[in-house]
């Protein structure tokens, strides 16, 4: 087997990682320039509010978090992927030298807190002052999702929760017709089962993640028969929002995930239903 | 946040749904799934929302032979797919050689199938599995609880 290529952080000698391309965080530092990545980090840190403050003045440095994380598990105790080593990789950086960082940093902190950190909170549950530091990785995120640095993938799922309120790019003709196909197919076996679409007063909305009706179609189907076979006054909402995924919420673009959030209240308020029932 | 001061409606994980269904007996569970299963604790909806004892109600009640991992409830290590990861297929390889524990996790329990609540615990899972191969199976809530419940004949066609 061919010797993988090797990245060394030029700031940080023990970060060492495998060469993983992506167009999201390869590309789109390209267009950056230093004047913008310090306006966005001092518009994104510049009040240090007492939440930023309450972890970055609090923190030892004891390391406990370290063992706290899969990340640092599994790659045999490596330091550099340890909780605390994250902040000090990225935040602690941009505040020490006051904004004033170059692109490829930049893309070096979208890659710790995109692809290394899963915001599970457990290493917060493991510090010995409960520190947010999950926190911490968010505003991060936000500073590289403001400047475009985003792994394609997750971007792209961010677009189209943006344009379509849906992770899928997925139509509401398509939702709607997906709903009464599925209607049909699972009917064929049982009495009068629906999947009531915009039925007012149910007792319960069930909201899928967006894959499902574009390709997990069978948890649809499952759905349907539990709602069934438990003889539940359910319904499903016709218009948007009816994912109830968030991929806004990871990348810290506040716009787009307070609409959807916002949707699903409305569709509840809407249909007035007692229980919202959330596969996510 | 958005102008509610207090919601009007309760809001539930599909996980926590089906322990109401069967606590309340609108679901009766009329067959048990013999393999040996362990669960996938998901992250947000246990150590944040604390569903961990409803979602081992639910196993225990739908499977004979369960395994808890080791740590468990809220000590679960995430499956590597939270977060947002979920979607970065290009990057599968990294996430799952940055998920050995969970790997070791299930190869210890000697389960033969992971329970997954959650859509991005199922991805995480499956990548895992592949990665490390494992040889196990990965199954969402919904198709064990198809799988056990009882559906009654008079609801099916031509009965």
């Amino acid at each position: 087997m061919a010797v993988k290529e090797k990245i060394v952080s030029r700031d940080f000698k023990e970060y060492v990682r495998e060469v993983n391309p992506d167009v999201g965080l390869d590309e789109s530092i390209k267009g950056l320039t230093p004047e913008k990545i310090e306006k966005t980090i001092k518009a994104v840190l510049g009040a240090r509010t007492a939440r930023i403050r309450a972890v970055l003045e609090t923190c030892i440095h004891c390391g406990l978090c370290s063992k706290a994380c899969q990340w640092y598990l599994s790659n045999d105790g490596d330091p550099s992927y340890a909780p605390v080593a994250k902040m000090r990789m990225t935040i602690w950086e941009m505040l020490k030298r006051d904004g004033k960082v170059d692109a490829e940093f930049i893309k070096q902190c979208a890659r710790i807190v995109f692809t290394e950190c899963n915001i599970c909170h457990r290493c917060s549950m493991y510090c010995p002052y409960g520190l947010d530091v999950t926190f911490i990785i968010g505003l991060v995120r936000r500073v590289c999702f403001v400047l475009g640095v985003v792994p394609q993938r997750q971007m792209d799922q961010d677009h189209a929760h943006a344009t379509t309120l849906n992770q899928v790019w997925l139509g509401q003709n398509d939702w709607l017709d997906t709903m009464q196909w599925q209607e049909e197919e699972v009917g064929a076996e049982y009495k009068d089962l629906r999947i009531p679409i915009d039925k007012e007063g149910a007792e319960v909305m069930w909201l899928p993640l967006g894959a499902e009706p574009k390709t997990g179609i069978y948890h649809i189907e499952r759905t349907a028969k539990i709602m069934h076979a438990a003889g539940i006054d359910w319904t499903v909402p016709g218009k948007d929002v009816w994912d109830s995924s968030n991929m806004p919420m990871f990348l810290r673009d506040f716009a787009t995930m307070q609409r959807i959030v916002r949707g699903l209240f409305d569709n509840a308020i809407r249909l007035r239903i007692k229980k919202m029932v959330l596969t996510e | 946040m958005l102008g509610y001061k207090e919601l009007p409606f309760e809001i539930m994980q599909t996980g926590e749904f089906y322990y109401d269904l069967m606590k309340s007996g609108r679901i009766k569970i009329v067959r048990k799934i013999k393999d040996p299963v362990t669960l996938q604790d998901p992250c947000n909806i246990i150590r944040r929302a604390g569903a961990s004892e409803k979602f081992r109600y639910f196993v225990n009640a739908t499977c004979e032979n369960f395994t808890e991992m080791t740590p468990n409830k809220e000590h679960n290590f995430c499956c590597n797919a939270g977060g947002g990861l979920a979607g970065l297929s290009n990057w599968a390889a990294h996430k799952a050689r940055g998920n050995r524990v969970k790997a070791q996790q299930i190869k210890e329990t000697g389960a033969k199938v992971v329970i997954t609540p959650c859509h991005n615990c199922s991805t995480g899972i499956k990548d895992v599995i592949k990665y490390w191969d494992l040889g196990v199976k990965n199954v969402f809530f919904d198709e064990i609880l198809v799988q056990t419940m009882d559906i009654p004949e008079t609801l099916k066609v031509g009965k």
